[in-house]
C-alpha cells in the first residue's frame, strides 16, 4: 500500500454488530451495527474531531481502536516508526506492549478516578504496570505530569475527593500522559464540566498536544467543541460516516444534509437570525433496524426517490473532502 | 410475555431435578435404614414382626439396592402420584401429608398477604411524615420486629398468653375440631387460631418490608419529577399514587420471591414452637426416625413450593413493572 | 484587649479550617468511613455492646461465677438473687447476696424460695471459685466475682438442674456468638471465590453458579438445615458436631453473600476506573484486587455484619429444635431447648433471660450494619 508515511492511524472497513436474541431459544434474529463499515485515517500530530448524535457509534469507534472490545470485522492498523501494528487481531499477551501507545480520556471525571487511590497511584498506575520507572523515578515522572497538566504536586497524596470536576479531568488527562502515548483518543472529555471550565481543558489539551506532538482522535456531540480544537472532522450517523474534511470545510462548505442540519443547531452569539433556521425532525434511525437507501433521507429535507432505495458510501468529491450522499453534487448547503 | 413465562417454566425443570436429588440426599445420609431401626426394635421388645410385609415394602422400594435405583424409583413413583409409604404412620405418604401441606400454604400465602397489607401503608405513612412522632415509633418497632426471630416471638407470645392471660396460644385448632373432619364450623375455628401463626411468621418480614418502602418511596419523592408535578398544582394524595408509590412498590414485588422461602421456612420453624398440625412438627419427627420417604416428600414438596411461588412472583413483576424486558 | 483575641481567634480559627480540609483531603477512604459511621450514634453504641459481649464471651470461665455444668442441687429452680446494699443493719459500699431457702408449697406442691436476711454474702471481686483450665492453657480458680464458700450467687437463677443461668448464659456466648463468625467466615469465602469467579469471568462458569445459586435459593433453608442437621450421627463428639453445624450453616449463607459480590462485580467492573486501568495494561489480577476488591469491600463488610445475626438466629433455631448443638455443649439455643415446657417457663420466668441477650445481640449487629452501610460509600454526597 502506499500510504502516506506521515499515517499515525488507519482503519479499514470496520464493523461492531451486536446480536440481538430473542424467543424460547435464544435464537440470533438481527444485529445492531453500532459501527458499520468505517474507514479513515488520522495523521502524526493532527486531531481528528468525531462528531454525531448521541448512540450513533462514535464512542464504540473509541473503544476499537483501544481494542476494549473486539471488532466484528476490519482492519485497525497502528503506524510505528516503519513497523505496522495489526491492532484488530492482537491477542490479549500482544495487547499489553500497544497499550502505552495509545491512552483514552473519559468523559466522567468523577467515575474515572478511583476514589480509594491517591493521586500519585492514580498518575502513577500505569508507569507501575508497565514497569517505565522505579519507584523513586516515578514520584518525579508523577510530580512532572501533575506539573504539566496545571495540577499543584504538592497534592500527590490527596484522594479524588480533595479535587473540583475540572481538576479532576486534569488528573486524567495526566494519567493518560504517563506512558508517553502516541494516539489519545479523547471520549467527549469535556462534556461533563462547566462550560467555564471546558475552555481551560481544551485549551491544555491543545498546549500540551503542541508540546508533546500528540495525535488526537476527538470524539464530541458538541460541534462548537470539536470546531475550536479539530484540524479534520468526521460526521457520523448511525454507525456510518457521512462526511469527513478539513475542518473549514466542515464548518464553512458542508456538502452533506446531515452536516448543515448539526450545523444549524450550534448556538451563535451574532445578533442576525439565520435565515436558513429549521431543526432536525424526527429520531435518529434504529441501528438495529436501519431504513432503506441512505440511512438519513427520513429525516432529510433533501431527499429524492433515489434516497430510498440506493445505498450510499463515502466518496470523494474534492481533495480531502469525503461525502456519503446521492446529491452531494447538486446541493447548495450553508455552512456557518 | 407468553414466551418468557414458557421460558421460565422450562427453566424450572433441571432445578427441579437438582432439587429432587439433593432432597434425596438429604433423607439418605444418616446411616441404615427405618427398616433396619424398626425390625430391631420390634424384636428387642419380642413384638411379632410381619416380617413378609417389610420384605414386600422393601422390594417395592428397593432398599437392598444402589442409592440411584432407590433414587429413580423413588421420582418414578412420584411421578405416578405414589409418594412412598411412611413407616411410621403405617400409610401411604399423600394421605398423611395432603392436610399439612395445605396448612402450611395456607399460613405461609395469609402472612405473606398480611406482610403487604401491614407494610405498604405503614410504609407510605412512615415516609410522608418523615422524622415525626409516628415515623419513629414506626422505626423502633420495625427495628426491633427485624431483631426478632420467628420462633422467639412465638416462644415469647405463648409465654405472655399463659402467664398473663392464662391462655394457651399454642395449636391451630381447638380441641374439639383438631381431629374432627371438615366442615364450615371447622374453617371457622381455624380462622381463629390463624391469627398467631401468620403474626409470628410475618413479624420479622413486615418490618423489613416497610423500612424497604418507606426508603424506596423517600428517594423517589426526592425526584424532580414529584417536584414538578407539585409545581403544577396537582393534589398531594394524587401525586403521591400516581406514581411514586407505584415505583416504590416494585422492588417489594421482586422482593417476592425471595420472601416465599422465607414465609414457608418460618412457617416450619414456628409450627414446631407452637405445636401446629403443619408441616414442621412432622418433618422434624420423619427425620428423627428416618421415615425417609414421608421426610423426602415434605423436603421436595416445599421446594417446589418455594420455586413455583418464585415463579409466579417474577411473572407478577414482570407484568407490573413495564421496564423488565422479558424478551 | 478583647479586640485583639478576636482577631487572633478568628485567625486560628482559619488556620485550623485550613488544616482541617487538609486533614480531609488527604483522608484515607478507611478513615472517612470511620467518620461517617462515627456519626451514627445507635451504631456506635451497639458496637460498643457488641465489644462488650464478646469480650466477656472470650474471658468466659473467667468472668462467670460458676462452672456452667455445676449442679447445685439444693437450689433447684432457683429464682434471681437480688443485689441488697442494706444488710446486717446498716448500708455497705460493698453489695451483698441473702441466702435463699425453699418450703413446698402446699397447694401447688411447688418450691417456694424465700430470702434469709441473716446469711448475707458481700459480693467479692476476684473471688476463689470452681477450678476450671484457662483456655485450656492454665488451671485457676479466679473469678471475677463471687462470694465466700457457704454461700450462692445466682444473679440470674438457676435451672431445673441447680445450674447458675448467669454462668450458662456467659458460657453460651462463647459457643453462639463465634458460630456466627466463624459461619460467616466459611460462607464468605465460597461467596468469595464462586461469586467472584462468576462475575469477573463469566461465560460458563457464571452460567453453572448461576444456575447453582438460583437452587440453592429456591430451597427453603430451615427444612434443609433441619434435614442436614438430623443427618449428623448421635456418636459424634461436640467439637465435630459445632463444627459440623457451622458448615452447615454456611453451606447455605453463601449463597447470599456469593450474588451480593457478583453484583456488586459485574458493576465495578464496567467502571470508569477499572476500564482505565485496564486500557493502562494492568493485569486482570491487579484489577481485581487493587480496583475492585477495595472499592466492593465496604458494601461486602455491610452484607456479612448483616448475616451474622442471621447465623446466631439459625444455631439458636436448630438447637431448639434439637438438631443443632447438644448438651454438654452450652449455646443460647441449647439454653433455651429448655424452655419448650410452656408451664416451667410460666413458673421459672428467668430462664427466658437468654432470649434477651439474643435479641440484644441481633439488633446491636443490625444498628452496627445499619451504621456501616450509611459509611460504606464515603464519597456518596
Amino acid at each position: 500500500m502506499n500510504e502516506p508515511n506521515d499515517t499515525l492511524l488507519s482503519v479499514e472497513r470496520l464493523k461492531k454488530h451486536f446480536p440481538i436474541k430473542k424467543g424460547l431459544m435464544r435464537r440470533i434474529t438481527g444485529y445492531v451495527r453500532a459501527v458499520d463499515d468505517v474507514s479513515f485515517r488520522i495523521r502524526k500530530g493532527e486531531t481528528l474531531g468525531l462528531v454525531g448524535e448521541s448512540g450513533c457509534g462514535k464512542s464504540t469507534i473509541g473503544k476499537l481502536v483501544l481494542r476494549a472490545m473486539k471488532p466484528t470485522a476490519g482492519r485497525i492498523m497502528f503506524h510505528l516508526d516503519g513497523r505496522e501494528v495489526p491492532v484488530h487481531e492482537l491477542s490479549d499477551a500482544e495487547l499489553r506492549p500497544f497499550r502505552k501507545h495509545a491512552q483514552l480520556i473519559f468523559q466522567d471525571p468523577y467515575a474515572s478516578l478511583n476514589p480509594r487511590m491517591t493521586v500519585r497511584e492514580i498518575i502513577g498506575e500505569p508507569i507501575l504496570v508497565n514497569r517505565d520507572h522505579d519507584s523513586e523515578d516515578m514520584d518525579q515522572r508523577v510530580a512532572e505530569l501533575m506539573e504539566l497538566v496545571g495540577l499543584d504536586s504538592r497534592y500527590l497524596k490527596r484522594y479524588p475527593h480533595a479535587f473540583s470536576g475540572g481538576q479532576r479531568q486534569r488528573i486524567g488527562v495526566a494519567r493518560a500522559l504517563a506512558l508517553n502515548p502516541d494516539l489519545i483518543i479523547a471520549d467527549e472529555p469535556v462534556s461533563a464540566l462547566d462550560v467555564s471550565i471546558q475552555a481551560q481543558i481544551l485549551n491544555l489539551l491543545h498546549d500540551i498536544q503542541q508540546d508533546l506532538n500528540l495525535t488526537y482522535l476527538f470524539i464530541s456531540h458538541d460541534l462548537s467543541v470539536v470546531e475550536y480544537i479539530s484540524d479534520r472532522v468526521a460526521v457520523m450517523y448511525v454507525g456510518k460516516l457521512v462526511e469527513v474534511a478539513d475542518n473549514e470545510d466542515i464548518f464553512r462548505r458542508p456538502k452533506h444534509p446531515y452536516t448543515e442540519a448539526l450545523l444549524v443547531a450550534v448556538p451563535r452569539i451574532s445578533g442576525e437570525r439565520k435565515a436558513h433556521a429549521y431543526t432536525l425532525s424526527g429520531n435518529v434511525a434504529d441501528p438495529a433496524n436501519p431504513p432503506s437507501g441512505c440511512y438519513f433521507h427520513p429525516r432529510c429535507r433533501y431527499a429524492k426517490d433515489v434516497c430510498q432505495t440506493k445505498s450510499v458510501s463515502l466518496e470523494e468529491i474534492s481533495p480531502g473532502h469525503q461525502v456519503a450522499c446521492h446529491l452531494a453534487s447538486e446541493l447548495e448547503l450553508k455552512g456557518l | 410475555m407468553i414466551s418468557y413465562i414458557i421460558r421460565r417454566i422450562f427453566y424450572m425443570i433441571p432445578t427441579l431435578i437438582i432439587i429432587s436429588m439433593i432432597s434425596f440426599a438429604v433423607i439418605q445420609l444418616p446411616p441404615g435404614d427405618y427398616l433396619t431401626t424398626k425390625i430391631a426394635q420390634l424384636q428387642a421388645q419380642d413384638e411379632l414382626v410381619n416380617i413378609d410385609l417389610i420384605e414386600a415394602l422393601r422390594a417395592e422400594y428397593g432398599l437392598d439396592k444402589p442409592v440411584y435405583v432407590q433414587y429413580g424409583k423413588w421420582i418414578w413413583n412420584i411421578l405416578h402420584g405414589n409418594f412412598g409409604y411412611s413407616w411410621e404412620w403405617q400409610k401411604p405418604v399423600e394421605e398423611v401429608i395432603g392436610e399439612r401441606i395445605l396448612l402450611t400454604a395456607i399460613i405461609s400465602f395469609t402472612a405473606t398477604f398480611m406482610i403487604y397489607l401491614v407494610a405498604i401503608p405503614v410504609g407510605i405513612f412512615s415516609a410522608t411524615n418523615k422524622y415525626s412522632v409516628g415515623d419513629y415509633l414506626v422505626t423502633i418497632i420495625a427495628f426491633v420486629g427485624l431483631a426478632l426471630p420467628n420462633f422467639l416471638l412465638a416462644l415469647l407470645l405463648l409465654f405472655i398468653g399463659y402467664a398473663v392471660f392464662d391462655v394457651s396460644l399454642a395449636g391451630l385448632f381447638s380441641s374439639e375440631f383438631a381431629n374432627a373432619p371438615w366442615s364450615a364450623a371447622k374453617v371457622g375455628d381455624l380462622l381463629k387460631h390463624l391469627w398467631i401463626p401468620v403474626i409470628v411468621v410475618g413479624t420479622t418480614s413486615t418490618a423489613g418490608r416497610i423500612r424497604v418502602m418507606r426508603g424506596n418511596l423517600l428517594d423517589e419523592l426526592n425526584k424532580p419529577y414529584v417536584m414538578a408535578a407539585r409545581a403544577k398544582g396537582l393534589s398531594e394524595i394524587k401525586l403521591l399514587f400516581k406514581y411514586p408509590v407505584r415505583v416504590a412498590l416494585n422492588p417489594l414485588i421482586s422482593g417476592l420471591s425471595v420472601l416465599l422461602p422465607q414465609m414457608i421456612s418460618g412457617a416450619t420453624i414456628t409450627a414446631v414452637v407452637l405445636g401446629l398440625p403443619t408441616t414442621g412438627p412432622m418433618l422434624l419427627g420423619a427425620l428423627r426416625s428416618q421415615d425417609v420417604y414421608l421426610a423426602g416428600a415434605f423436603i421436595l414438596l416445599l421446594c417446589t413450593l418455594t420455586v413455583i411461588s418464585t415463579l409466579l412472583s417474577d411473572i407478577l413483576l414482570a407484568w407490573s413493572d413495564p421496564r423488565i424486558q422479558y424478551e | 484587649m478583647n479586640r485583639r483575641f478576636g482577631i487572633l481567634a478568628r485567625w486560628k480559627t482559619k488556620r485550623e479550617s485550613l488544616e482541617e480540609s487538609e486533614r480531609y483531603y488527604v483522608a484515607t477512604p478507611r478513615q472517612l468511613m470511620w467518620w461517617k459511621f462515627r456519626k451514627h450514634k445507635l451504631a456506635v453504641v451497639s458496637l460498643y455492646i457488641l465489644g462488650f459481649m464478646y469480650l466477656i464471651a472470650i474471658f468466659a470461665e473467667f468472668v462467670s461465677p460458676y462452672n456452667p455444668n455445676e449442679r447445685h442441687i439444693r437450689q433447684l429452680y432457683a429464682p434471681r438473687q437480688k443485689i441488697h446494699w442494706i444488710y446486717n443493719g446498716r448500708f455497705h459500699l460493698r453489695p451483698a447476696v441473702f441466702t435463699q431457702k425453699f418450703e413446698i408449697d402446699p397447694e401447688t406442691l411447688r418450691e417456694k424460695y424465700y430470702e434469709v436476711p441473716e446469711e448475707a454474702y458481700p459480693i467479692r471481686l476476684f473471688a476463689r471459685g470452681d477450678r476450671y483450665r484457662m483456655w485450656g492453657l492454665f488451671e485457676t480458680d479466679l473469678h471475677l466475682f463471687g462470694v465466700e464458700p457457704g454461700g450462692t450467687v445466682f444473679l440470674f437463677g438457676t435451672d431445673r438442674m441447680g445450674r447458675d443461668m448467669l454462668s450458662r448464659i456467659i458460657a453460651g456466648a462463647r459457643i453462639s456468638l463465634s458460630i456466627g463468625f466463624v459461619g460467616i467466615a466459611l460462607s464468605f469465602i465460597l461467596g468469595l471465590i464462586l461469586g467472584g469467579i462468576s462475575g469477573y469471568f463469566g461465560g460458563v462458569a457464571d452460567l453453572i453458579i448461576q444456575r447453582l445459586i438460583e437452587v440453592m435459593r429456591a430451597f427453603p433453608a430451615i427444612p434443609l438445615w433441619m434435614g442436614l442437621s438430623a443427618a449428623l450421627p448421635m456418636t459424634w463428639s461436640p467439637l465435630k458436631v459445632y463444627f459440623a453445624i457451622t458448615v452447615i450453616l454456611s453451606l447455605l449463607g453463601w449463597v447470599g453473600v456469593a450474588r451480593a459480590i457478583r453484583g456488586k462485580f459485574l458493576a465495578l467492573r464496567e467502571e470508569d476506573f477499572a476500564v482505565a486501568a485496564y486500557l493502562a495494561g494492568a493485569s486482570k489480577w491487579r484489577i481485581i484486587y487493587k480496583h475492585l476488591l477495595p472499592s466492593f469491600m465496604s458494601h461486602i463488610i455491610v452484607v456479612l455484619t448483616l448475616a451474622i445475626p442471621h447465623m446466631i438466629i439459625a444455631e439458636t433455631a436448630l438447637s431448639y429444635l434439637g438438631l443443632g448443638l447438644r448438651p454438654p455443649i452450652t449455646s443460647w439455643g441449647v439454653l433455651l431447648k429448655e424452655t419448650q415446657n410452656i408451664q416451667d417457663m410460666a413458673h421459672h420466668p428467668w430462664l427466658l433471660l437468654p432470649v434477651l441477650f439474643i435479641i440484644l445481640v441481633i439488633l446491636a449487629f443490625n444498628f452496627v450494619g445499619d451504621g456501616l452501610r450509611d459509611a460504606a460509600d464515603p464519597y456518596a454526597t
